[in-house]
């Protein structure tokens, strides 16, 4: 596993990418400090930056990550790791950490920024600190589900269009569920199509339109039997299943000063559950 | 010891390798021979790990690939079609990471980097970037990662492709190297460089193995001794009777002609006589006219495209 962390880190520092990575979001961290702590009305809630930088997530994490498994896939050097003595958790867990480090080293830097503004008022050291934890744990569980796209794909632009869009997705996802009604029918017309796009992936997945139409059948007659005989539970589901998703929104605790022990463990759910995806997805690639 | 039993590989169009069981023995070199698409790489990506079979097993010194993959690849050093190195590696670089991959000790990995770098002639290129470098040295880089953790069993698919004819000669004479105290196993479809090296062949055609035999015993299997073409002017019956007074002959076999009033036959004799003189005079006293008279000398080209245009 160090093998392949050492060899992903260097990956990234040997060419453009890891110091184009630290300096965006160094720049960008910069400009919004200056704007809250140092512009003509200066404040002093350093915190507030992290707050306002997760959109640069959606645009960094898939490049950062849209080489890692796809990039192997299609140079064939995944021959190499794949027949190595190391198992595929443990070379999938080397290069995810070794993002996790290039994202670490601007975030680390951007720590020190509170530290300095203590010299021109009060900073809440704290609240800064768990904050930019916060925002580092978002950034890994992005990564998480950004390296099993990559994992599903051999093309890295369609690796990285298509993280695009499921980060677009979690990010919107907190107003989007207010789209869908509260009412259990249209609850239950919500989890129907969820339903059927699972009926498609397992049709996909396993090649048989049976089994497809099989699965999404008994989805639905479940959604159909709760509908019909516990409707009440229905009532606003849809709305919080889709809350679910809306990782972007959930370090505002943090920011407010929160240090909030649920979001840490679903952080750490999303991120252990992608890496899980990702070597099934590998996995499943060498026994088909 | 590899033992390969039942190895099946079905993919969603094809059957890639269809119930192909062998044996692979100790400090040889084996040859597994086939034309495109034959099931050669397919084998080969199986017995590393690399890809799973439908069904079947294979056993690196008695340990199951599919069950204890880690420690049986610890066994195996394998060089795919396409080499896989890191372009923006320099060899030096590349050999560390599949040192270390390998699990090899900190204080041996210097030593064995430079043992790689020297057996495969990669030591004046060792500090350019893989992507500048020809493809035959990245053929080398990728065969200096096979050999470099000192594996019991190199694979090597196609290690040849892409080479010069010095190089070939090069890499051929370190595959002969590296059979004296391990086992190889390459593949090719190019017959002088198996001939060269291999102490066994294995020919495998549409994913099935047609044949498992030393390289000599095929030769002999095929046409075995001496054998004659001929085409002369004159019925069978009367070239029969010309011949029927050389002794040597074991085997006369009749084809098909394409001109009327000629006979082309294919003639055994027993091996190492020179029977062509005998067999020009009596034509001549029988007043059969010789028009074609050449000696089969079979090679394994023939024996190949012979076993495998069955099976197409």
């Amino acid at each position: 596993m160090l093998a392949v962390y050492k060899k992903e880190l260097k990956g990234f520092f040997n060419g453009m990418m890891g110091y184009v990575f630290c300096a965006f979001l160094l720049v960008v961290a910069g400009v919004l400090t200056m704007d809250y702590c140092l512009g003509p009305e200066p404040t002093n809630t350093f915190e507030y930056i992290y707050g306002n930088m997760p959109i640069v997530y959606i645009i960094i994490i898939p490049i950062l990550a849209m080489n890692t498994i796809a990039g192997e896939m299609r140079n064939k050097t995944d021959q190499m790791l794949y027949t190595s003595p190391v198992s595929i958790t443990k070379i999938v867990m080397g290069k995810y950490l070794a993002m996790c480090t290039v994202l670490f080293i601007p975030l680390a830097i951007t720590a020190i920024y509170p530290f300095i503004l203590t010299t021109y008022g009060n900073i809440a050291i704290w609240t800064c600190l768990a904050s930019m934890f916060s925002f580092f744990l978002l950034g890994c569980s992005l990564i998480a589900v950004c390296m099993f796209v990559s994992s599903l794909t051999e093309s890295q632009i369609l690796s990285a269009v298509i993280s695009f869009g499921v980060l677009f997705l979690l990010y919107t996802a907190s107003s989007l569920q207010y789209y869908i009604g509260r009412t259990e029918l249209s609850s239950a017309a919500f989890f129907c199509a969820v339903a059927a796009i699972f009926g498609f992936v397992v049709r996909k997945v396993t090649r048989s339109i049976g089994t497809g139409i099989g699965f999404a059948a008994i989805l639905i007659a479940g959604v159909a039997f709760m509908y019909f005989k516990m409707p009440e539970t229905l009532c606003d589901a849809a709305t919080k299943l889709v809350g679910l998703f809306a990782a972007f929104t959930k370090i505002e605790n943090f920011i407010g000063g929160i240090f909030d022990l649920n979001i840490i463990v679903y952080y750490l759910s999303i991120i252990l559950f992608f890496n899980y995806l990702c070597v099934q997805s590998i996995d499943k690639r060498r026994w088909s | 010891m590899i033992e390969v039993t039942d190895l099946t590989k079905i993919y969603t169009e094809a059957k890639a390798v269809d119930s192909v069981s062998f044996t692979v023995e100790d400090d040889k070199v084996y040859g597994l021979l086939g034309h495109n698409g034959a099931g050669k790489s397919t084998i080969m990506n199986i017995m590393t790990g690399y890809i799973s079979a439908t069904s079947g097993t294979v056993k690196i010194d008695g340990i199951d690939i599919f069950e204890q993959p880690e420690e049986a690849k610890k066994l195996i050093g394998y060089l795919p079609e396409q080499p896989p190195v890191y372009l923006d590696m320099t060899p030096v670089e590349y050999l560390r990471f599949a040192a270390e991959l390998k699990g090899i000790k900190r204080s041996q990995i210097k030593s064995r980097i430079e043992y790689a770098l020297e057996a495969t002639g990669l030591t004046p290129m060792r500090g350019r970037l893989i992507k500048n470098l020809s493809k035959g040295y990245r053929q080398r880089t990728g065969l200096a990662q096979a050999i470099i953790a000192d594996p019991k069993v190199v694979i090597l698919d196609e290690p040849t492709v892409g080479l010069d004819p010095l190089q070939i000669i090069e890499i051929r004479d370190l595959i002969k190297e590296l059979g004296k105290n391990r086992t190889v196993i390459l593949s090719s479809h190019i017959m002088q460089e198996i001939s060269a090296v291999c102490d066994r062949l294995l020919i495998l055609a549409n994913g099935h193995l047609i044949a498992n035999d030393e390289p000599a015993n095929l030769m002999r299997l095929m046409y075995g001794q001496n054998s004659l073409s001929l085409t002369a002017k004159g019925t069978r019956k009367a070239i029969m009777e010309a011949l029927s007074g050389i002794k040597e002959i074991t085997k006369t076999d009749f084809l098909r002609s394409e001109a009327a009033n000629t006979s082309k036959l294919l003639i055994e004799c027993e091996p190492e006589k020179d029977i062509r003189e005998k067999i020009f005079y009596k034509m001549a006293e029988a007043k059969l006219p010789i028009l074609e008279f050449s000696g089969m000398n079979m090679t394994l080209e023939d024996i190949f495209i012979e076993l495998t245009k069955n099976n197409q």
